[in-house]
């Protein structure tokens, strides 16, 4: 035996267990409270190794302490794609703390994974997992005790959030662009929160959730059913929760494709006004 | 030396060459076997960078904070250059002729010939997911072969001028590769070169009529000029 076993402690249980405790006292004194969100795959691209479809639906709050701490490592800075945001952080998680809060209850997840999000309070910012180092500090006392996590600001791509937090869900949301109607034969403003319904007669043919609304127009997020006649007086749109407004038609409604969401990132509305006045060749080379 | 003259000739081409780009879509396949479909945002890439700061959000801004939001795509004029080899005689300008009317009716303009030019554009492509790529530059391609024209109304008298636009060399940038520090970036660029033209000021043509002439001796009187 090389070792020294009256003076190498590297294999003494007691000693390991008090460098954990002591570890974990850290990070909960000194730590934040941060969501670890995993991420649900889908349906992974063999070819491409890659999953759109993946969603993120639930979340941990583990404490995680915060090696970089004299920032985020990064800047906004300007692409030919707009502003980007490059914040980088460096966050230590205590093994026994993941495997307590988060392992014990999903037992799939036995570490901290790359591509998975953590939500970090202080600022708002959802950072994605690039990297996970398991041997930094390497074998003290003969014992792995921690994780260093690398992560920066998450790339989002319409991957879908729903994990009942509105902090983080927002990013999901506010993707979502909800359905505008210019509605006519009425007067009134429907209240943001009221539930519309397109009535026929007695008979409820659809209803939504206004999200946005000025006079007659307004816009519906969480449509169910048929919402969008256009021009057809034999129908009615009114709230139960606002019996004052009441319209007869849909004069016209725009279900609106994804655009750019909540900020003026695309241009592609201007565009189309702006080329209307041209006169292109569309031929579909398909056709 | 040089008089002012503005025509907006090459904002139109910019914003033709945009609109070719701003109906492109990508589709994510949701868990129940629907489609989620994305149209992809497109914009002019160079603006001023307080005017991103201010209408985009930034680490400044409240909310929750994400690097980007993608798939993106961008566009940019890289260059201009005269194009010779289409260049006609400087010295005989035109009138154009209106015919929306059913017959040939003098627009009343006469307009300096135009300048052939080349304009390059560059057309950026980012996204996080190769298949997003793939997908756009499927609806991008097949259009150019090599060339695809649109037409522009380039004033009340210059109209449905053609305008091709070639397909160049294409670039398809995945970074990958290196340590775990930074993610895979997908960034395409594709570059176009449009044969454009830039026309000078319109200038009235004056009108005469009443116009008679005749020469003595021949005993000849010539046709009266309506409008020249």
């Amino acid at each position: 035996m090389a070792t020294n076993p009256y003076l190498n402690l590297t294999n003494r249980h007691s000693e390991q267990d008090l460098v954990e405790d002591v570890t974990v006292e850290l990070i909960k004194a000194t730590g934040q409270d941060c969501l670890y969100i995993p991420r649900k795959y889908f349906n992974i691209d063999k070819i491409f190794g890659e999953d759109p479809a993946s969603s993120f639906e639930k979340t941990y709050t583990v404490e995680m302490y915060i090696l970089s701490y004299k920032g985020f490592e990064g800047t906004d800075i300007i692409t030919q794609f707009g502003v980007e945001i490059k914040d980088k952080i460096n966050l230590l998680v205590a093994r026994r703390r993941f495997k307590q809060q988060i392992s014990n209850y999903d037992t799939t997840i036995s570490r901290p994974r790359e591509g998975d999000l953590i939500y970090f309070p202080l600022s708002k910012s959802l950072f994605e997992i690039n990297f996970v180092e398991h041997e930094n500090p390497l074998y003290p006392l003969g014992k792995l005790y921690s994780y260093v996590i690398t992560a920066e600001l998450f790339t989002y791509s319409y991957e879908k959030i729903n994990t009942q937090n509105n902090n983080i869900d927002t990013v999901y949301n506010i993707s979502q662009d909800d359905s505008q109607y210019i509605l006519a034969g009425g007067t009134g403003s429907f209240t943001v929160g009221n539930i519309v319904k397109l009535q026929s007669g007695i008979t409820v043919l659809g209803e939504g959730t206004v999200s946005y609304s000025n006079n007659n127009i307004i816009k519906l997020s969480g449509i169910t059913g048929t919402f969008g006649y256009t021009g057809n007086t034999s129908y009615i749109v009114y709230s139960n929760s606002n019996p004052g407004v009441c319209y007869s038609s849909i004069q016209n409604y725009t279900i609106p494709k994804n655009n750019i969401l909540g900020t003026t990132a695309g241009i592609n509305d201007n565009l189309q006004e702006e080329a209307e006045e041209l006169n292109f060749d569309i031929n579909n080379p398909f056709d | 030396m040089f008089e002012y003259t503005y025509s907006e000739n090459l904002k139109k081409i910019v914003i033709a060459f945009g609109s070719l780009f701003n109906n492109i879509d990508v589709r994510h396949k949701n868990n129940d076997g629907t489609f989620k479909e994305i149209r992809v945002p497109l914009a002019y890439a160079s603006q001023e960078k307080f005017i991103q700061r201010y209408l985009n959000p930034s680490s400044i801004t409240e909310g929750t904070r994400i690097e980007n939001q993608l798939p993106r795509m961008s566009y940019i004029i890289s260059g201009i250059a005269p194009d010779s080899s289409r260049k006609r005689g400087r010295l005989n300008p035109y009138s154009p002729v209106d015919g929306s009317s059913g017959t040939c009716v003098p627009s009343g303009y006469q307009v300096a010939n135009e300048i052939p030019i080349n304009i390059n554009f560059n057309l950026y492509i980012y996204t996080r997911h190769t298949d997003d790529t793939m997908q756009i530059v499927e609806q991008i391609m097949p259009y150019f072969v090599p060339d695809h024209i649109i037409k522009i109304d380039f004033n009340e008298v210059i109209k449905n001028v053609n305008i091709p636009i070639t397909m160049g060399p294409n670039n398809l940038s995945e970074r990958f590769d290196g340590d775990f520090s930074t993610r895979r970036i997908n960034i395409a660029s594709f570059s176009f070169v449009a044969k454009a033209y830039i026309f000078g000021k319109l200038v009235p043509t004056t009108t005469y009529s009443g116009l008679s002439a005749s020469i003595e001796g021949l005993g000849a009187t010539f046709g009266i000029i309506d409008e020249y």
